[in-house]
């Protein structure tokens, strides 16, 4: 899973994400893109499930490009605990995300594997995306 | 090369004033080059989109700029435009005055030819480089710069250094760049991650395996 190797504070505050993504909004390693539609917090087992399934379907050939990492740590206090007593334990990681955020690219697969591909790794991620192409050639994005 | 030609109008400077304009489906732009001060101007945002859109960047435009009564003309090319992150509208863009005369910095995009040899000869393409920065007259700025990767093998790659590029075209783009390189197709990689992933999605016999830890 997806994690830090070393961070500087181990529990952060929670502020909701605002606004869009203003970096990172473009396909720009691959052909095709996943972007984000909506604010959200994706989890590292979410990133991986969703790369599972990316590189499932594709099977062989094909390169994926993950761009989000889970830099947050969020933590949870245990189970029938009374409130107080300072803030819990750091639980999972997660990549807060802005809506335009291309989370992940694809490219050497023919445009309607990558499709698929990305509609499967959508089904794992916990908000509303869509499938983007690189821009340029005179295409732009697709919904 | 294609030549378009545009009209704009002078306009207030600021977001507010931006954001009005907008709203009236006009697009502000900003006009800058060598000997003359930059001057914030609007245009006609389905206008300018169509034209952009069809043609791409490296495209001359005479811009009229109307200014109290007068108009002066301009030739420019797009140097920026900035897109909304989710709509993809264009909100902004940057015009460039240049001189005909004078060598020009710009981006030209690659195109691929002689994919379908090396996916026949069981490699696998992977696109690094889209596009490459040149030094050129404004007149001969070419559409695009076909890389030929017919002869290309698994384990090979093509540089910026391999490409013919048309005459009066300076590449600036470093010649050890790599544009395309030809891979084998990951077959082993992919047994130990698919069982690796089946324990990780929770199927029912890496359930087990945690409970007899316990």
């Amino acid at each position: 899973m997806l994690m830090p190797k070393r961070v500087k504070w181990r529990k952060q505050h929670r502020p909701s994400p605002k606004g869009m993504a203003r970096r990172g909004n473009t396909v720009f390693f691959g052909e095709y893109g996943l972007q984000a539609l909506e604010a959200g917090w994706i989890t590292d087992r979410q990133i991986e499930a969703a790369r599972v399934a990316l590189t499932r379907h594709i099977k062989r050939g094909g390169k994926v490009w993950i761009k989000i990492f889970p830099q947050k740590p969020i933590t949870a206090k245990p189970a029938e605990t009374r409130m107080g007593s300072g803030k819990g334990v750091p639980e999972y990681w997660v990549a807060a995300v802005k809506p335009g955020r291309v989370l992940f690219e694809l490219s050497g697969v023919p445009e309607d594997v990558a499709r698929e591909a990305m509609r499967l790794a959508s089904h794992k991620l916990p908000i509303r995306t869509r499938f983007v192409k690189r821009e340029g050639a005179g295409e732009g994005s697709e919904g | 090369m294609q030549q378009i030609e545009l009209t704009a109008r002078k306009r207030e400077a600021g977001k507010n004033a931006a954001k009005r304009l907008r709203r009236k489906g006009l697009l502000p732009a900003v006009l800058y080059g060598k000997d003359i001060e930059s001057l914030p101007i609007a245009l006609d945002a389905r206008e300018f989109t169509r034209a952009y859109e069809s043609t791409g960047r490296n495209v001359l435009i005479t811009l009229t700029i109307e200014e109290d009564g007068e108009a002066s003309k301009h030739t420019v090319m797009v140097k920026e435009v900035q897109r909304h992150p989710l709509r993809r509208e264009i909100i902004h863009a940057d015009f460039h005055r240049i001189s005909l005369e004078d060598k020009i910095t710009t981006v030209v995009p690659l195109a691929l030819a002689g994919e379908e040899q090396v996916e026949k000869a069981g490699g696998i393409l992977q696109h690094q480089l889209w596009e490459i920065e040149v030094k050129v007259l404004p007149t001969e700025i070419p559409e695009a710069i076909t890389a030929d990767v017919s002869e290309l093998r698994v384990g090979d790659n093509l540089t910026v250094g391999g490409l013919t590029v048309p005459e009066g075209v300076e590449v600036l783009t470093p010649p050890e760049e790599v544009i395309v390189s030809v891979v084998a197709p990951r077959v082993v990689e992919e047994a130990p991650e698919a069982g690796e992933e089946a324990a990780e999605e929770g199927a029912p016999e890496a359930e087990e395996a945690p409970e007899e830890e316990e």
